[in-house]
């Protein structure tokens, strides 16, 4: 009986393996013939993002509202849709991709995820340096990557450029998160682009002699240490400064009265942006609609939105930032192509690592 | 021959969905590649160092403290008579309902700047050096651990000692073993194998968590998995690492079930006799209730209390649109999730029994495999598995429905719950195979004498038997899919919104005011779920009333 058992379990063993190899030399045959019944198609936009902010919800349903499309979403991180997309392949049914950071939308471009998108009306409302060259992907909102500083305790005028804060005179003073932020690397991205791989490894490392702790929490947790007298100087997005200032918890709003924002390199290469953005899916099955959506976000009335609620800059010239972030000023921009970020990742992501940036 | 055939048959349907189950974990192990690339050295330079050494720390004091605290705990209730002990027992479990990652959260921000504790002492001019209230280092990743999840230890090692120790312990009284004596002497010996079984649940959280750690920016093994997948989308890496990973944890077990295979544990008849609870007396009572007011207060009080500030704070912000839509999913497919897994259990537990030990423990090791590796790794193996299945499906789809979509089963639900029931098989495993062990075979032999078969008799017989068993691995394992966040966010089809996955949108937005409001309402059911747990459990043992 015992030997019968043994056979047995090798025998579904087995089975289980030609199950699953013959399974998946299925699943890479091109699939054709999708869709057949066009006509009968629903309206819908099927959207993956790494948004989640519920004034993008009451966006989409706006968008529903005019043109009759239907939006279904699945939220996640982008990482993770990325690899699900990847999964899908050719038969995923989503149309569009929506991430929180450029390298993301460029890594689904290289990754053969999406396609290029024609629209007159992208073209004009999103800036060049803002959208892929080949228009895989469109930034929808700006976010500054800033220094945000104790009032009490450090003068602007001794502020000027990210290099300078990995100089010895900042010496455990300095808050930042982790290297596995994703906004930290696109920021270290941007640095082996303007000062070679070199100098932005020093950077990183002057940067790493300087903190004024372990790295650890998120954005608004570095701006809370500065409050409490932990270090003076942070690097932080600013919508998330925004956030504190209109915090729900009045402790929070004070501790961030407490500081303010500085723009580095002003005087040099700008201070460093990085977008939200999208890129409708290669294989979409309802590329049409997943345009107008696009068109739509990059509209004078969803720009306006993320701007005050979620206190990110449009990416469209005419609309107004909101008060809250025209009060903090204007800024000159880094003025690279924001695929660099992505295609620099990688060797972002190495640096951090190998200088220690924990 | 007859007899072989049902027996084999039997082994068939367990096999066959052990099988199932691990499918996602073939699909991503058969992806390991042993090459040494660039990657790989890299990692081994810089990460791997930080890497095991946080990890192996991490998992190793939260063992120590959570066992501590589990162990004392259950000893303190099963031994000891005191006032208000019927409450103190079923609120000591409570603490499993806050997740890991909100009790993080909350912790952070009591102790951060604008938190309560700074905001009094500035308030009354206390000076505080902000390095004392740190908690996001090692050391309080290991409380939040600790406070999470002895529940885990405390739940099995408490029903142990009630039920299967009173012979021994009131033996030892008879002779006179002061109370240490006799809990270094008697009890630990006694509990060890529960105790076992709840350090290998609390490891694997601890191994897996991605919650805790990333917010703490601790490097363990389980972030640079996340990380060099995807963040760096390399997965070479991170299948390496997983796969290491399950090997360790595996290779865990089999040197347990060899250390215990040295010293058969027999607990004698079915007819264990009950603890004698010694009355406490004076100082002595009133010094226990103090402190698991105390522990209490620490563990549960204080953040849910937290939360619910904040959650009134913010609760004008928070978007409720589709409130009860989104509890009615959360509650229906963990239901569902674990009711699937309670009768694959029970097929398993049920035929594990006229198995040979080696088998048998082959068996149950492979069906708590998915519980060994990150979420999302489950989740990424569960993908390919499902789109290879709807490949293989298409041709009957389309039989069905001309125009039918290939991805049909992995943009549906299915998926989703198909991910729940490989990730915590191992939950309920545990109790459902405790209970079949105790039973044995004895009940199942003798309703076939009487001429009705195996199956039948372990329905008719031995179910209704389990009942209490059962009913607990249920609920355990509903809590903890009930706070599932990994396959929720990369699996869910379109619309699909949980608890969990909206206390991750506001969370991962640093919003942790705006989260405290699913968060509460996920902690608000997990105890309907606890309450439900502890009434069925005092009424008292099934077998005994039998």
């Amino acid at each position: 009986m015992k030997v019968f058992k043994s056979t047995t379990l090798l025998a579904m063993g087995l089975s289980a393996i030609m199950l699953f190899t013959g399974c998946s030399s299925t699943s890479e045959r091109p699939s054709e013939n999708n869709s057949k019944a066009d006509e009968t198609k629903p309206k819908v936009v099927n959207l993956y993002t790494d948004r989640h902010y519920d004034s993008d919800d009451k966006l989409y349903s706006a968008f529903t509202e005019e043109t009759g499309i239907k939006i279904n979403v699945v939220k996640g991180k982008s990482d993770e849709l990325i690899e699900r997309l990847k999964t899908e392949g050719a038969d995923t049914e989503a149309d569009l991709l929506i991430t929180a950071d450029v390298g993301r939308l460029h890594r689904a471009k290289v990754s053969s995820l999406l396609q290029p998108v024609d629209s007159q009306v992208l073209k004009t409302n999103i800036p060049e340096n803002l959208r892929d060259k080949e228009n895989y992907w469109f930034g929808l909102t700006k976010r500054a990557r800033v220094i945000v500083y104790a009032k009490d305790r450090v003068k602007p005028s001794e502020l000027s450029t990210y290099e300078d804060l990995a100089n010895p005179k900042w010496k455990g003073k300095i808050l930042v998160r982790g290297a596995d932020s994703v906004y930290n690397q696109s920021l270290l991205a941007s640095f082996i682009e303007t000062m070679g791989e070199e100098n932005a490894k020093k950077w990183a490392s002057g940067i790493v002699a300087n903190m004024a702790r372990a790295p650890k929490g998120g954005d608004r947790d570095q701006a809370k240490a500065i409050a409490a007298g932990e270090g003076d100087i942070a690097i932080m997005n600013t919508y998330y400064f925004g956030h504190m200032l209109n915090s729900s918890d009045p402790e929070e709003k004070k501790a961030a009265e407490k500081l303010a924002i500085f723009f580095p390199d002003q005087n040099g290469t700008g201070t460093h942006i990085n977008v939200s953005g999208a890129g409708v899916v290669k294989s979409a099955k309802n590329k049409e609609n997943t345009v107008k959506l696009l068109e739509f976000l990059a509209s004078e009335k969803a720009q306006k939105s993320f701007a005050e609620a979620n206190y990110e800059y449009p990416v469209l010239k005419s609309v107004d930032s909101s008060d809250l972030l025209k009060s903090w000023g204007s800024f000159k921009e880094q003025p690279i192509s924001l695929s660099k970020l992505g295609e620099l990742n990688e060797k972002a992501v190495k640096i951090l690592n190998e200088v220690g940036w924990k | 021959m007859n007899i072989q055939r049902k027996v084999s048959m039997r082994s068939v349907l367990a096999f066959l969905s052990i099988i199932i189950i691990n499918l996602p974990i073939i699909a991503i192990v058969s992806r390991v590649n042993f090459s040494s690339n660039s990657n790989w050295k890299h990692f081994k330079q810089y990460l791997l160092p930080d890497a095991v050494s946080n990890t192996l720390l991490l998992v190793i004091i939260t063992l120590l403290l959570s066992g501590t605290i589990g162990v004392l705990l259950a000893t303190a209730v099963a031994l000891f008579d005191f006032p208000l002990k019927r409450f103190f027992e079923w609120v000591l479990y409570i603490p499993i309902t806050i997740p890991p990652y909100i009790a993080a959260y909350v912790y952070a921000g009591m102790l951060s700047y604008t938190g309560v504790i700074q905001r009094l002492c500035r308030d009354w001019d206390i000076s505080l050096q902000p390095q004392w209230l740190d908690i996001m280092n090692i050391r309080g990743a290991v409380f939040i651990y600790s406070i999470t999840l002895y529940p885990y230890i405390y739940g099995v090692v408490k029903s142990f000692l009630e039920n299967h120790s009173g012979n021994f312990i009131d033996t030892a009284r008879v002779l006179g073993y002061k109370p240490i004596k006799l809990f270094l002497k008697v009890i630990l010996p006694l509990i060890r194998i529960p105790l076992i079984g709840g350090f290998m649940l609390v490891m694997m959280e601890v191994v897996s968590d991605y919650g805790v750690i990333k917010y703490f920016n601790i490097q363990t093994v389980s972030s640079t998995i996340f990380n060099s997948w995807f963040g760096m989308g390399e997965t070479g890496v991170s299948i390496r690492l997983s796969f290491y990973v399950m090997i360790f944890i595996i290779a865990l077990q089999v040197i347990e079930e060899i250390m215990r295979g040295r010293k058969k544990y027999n607990l004698g008849s079915g007819r264990a006799r009950p603890i004698t609870a010694i009355k406490l007396k004076g100082f002595k009572r009133y010094a226990m209730i103090f402190f698991l007011i105390l522990f209490i207060t620490v563990a549960f009080l204080i953040p849910v209390g937290q939360m619910v500030v904040w959650a009134i704070l913010a609760f004008q912000k928070v978007s409720l649109a589709n409130l009860s839509q989104i509890i009615f999913n959360t509650l229906l497919y963990s239901t569902l999730a674990t009711i699937i897994i309670l009768i694959l259990n029970i097929l398993i537990a049920h035929s594990r029994r006229w198995m040979s030990t080696k088998s048998g423990f082959i068996m149950s090791k492979l069906t708590q495999l998915g519980y060994s590796m990150p979420g999302a790794i489950i989740a990424i193996g569960t993908i390919t598995i499902f789109v290879a299945f709807d490949g293989l499906l298409h041709p009957l789809y389309r039989f069905f429905d001309p125009n039918a979509k290939k991805l049909l089963l992995s943009t549906s639900v299915t998926m989703l719950v198909f991910a729940f029931v490989v990730r915590y098989m191992a939950i309920g495993y545990n109790s459902v195979n405790s209970a079949f062990a105790k039973v044995g075979l004895k009940y199942n032999d003798a309703a076939r004498t009487l001429g009705i078969s195996r199956t039948k008799a372990m329905l008719k017989v031995e179910l209704p038997m389990l009942k209490n068993s059962l009913i607990a691995g249920f609920i355990l394992t509903f809590i903890d899919i009930l706070k599932e966040l990994p396959l929720t966010l990369l699996l869910r089809p379109f619309n699909y919104n949980t608890l969990a996955s909206r206390v991750y949108e506001y969370a991962n937005d640093e919003r942790i005011h705006e989260a405290s409001v699913p968060a509460l309402i996920i902690i608000f059911l997990s105890i309907l779920a606890v309450i439900l747990l502890v009434r069925i459990n005092s009424r008292k043992g099934g077998i005994k009333k039998k």
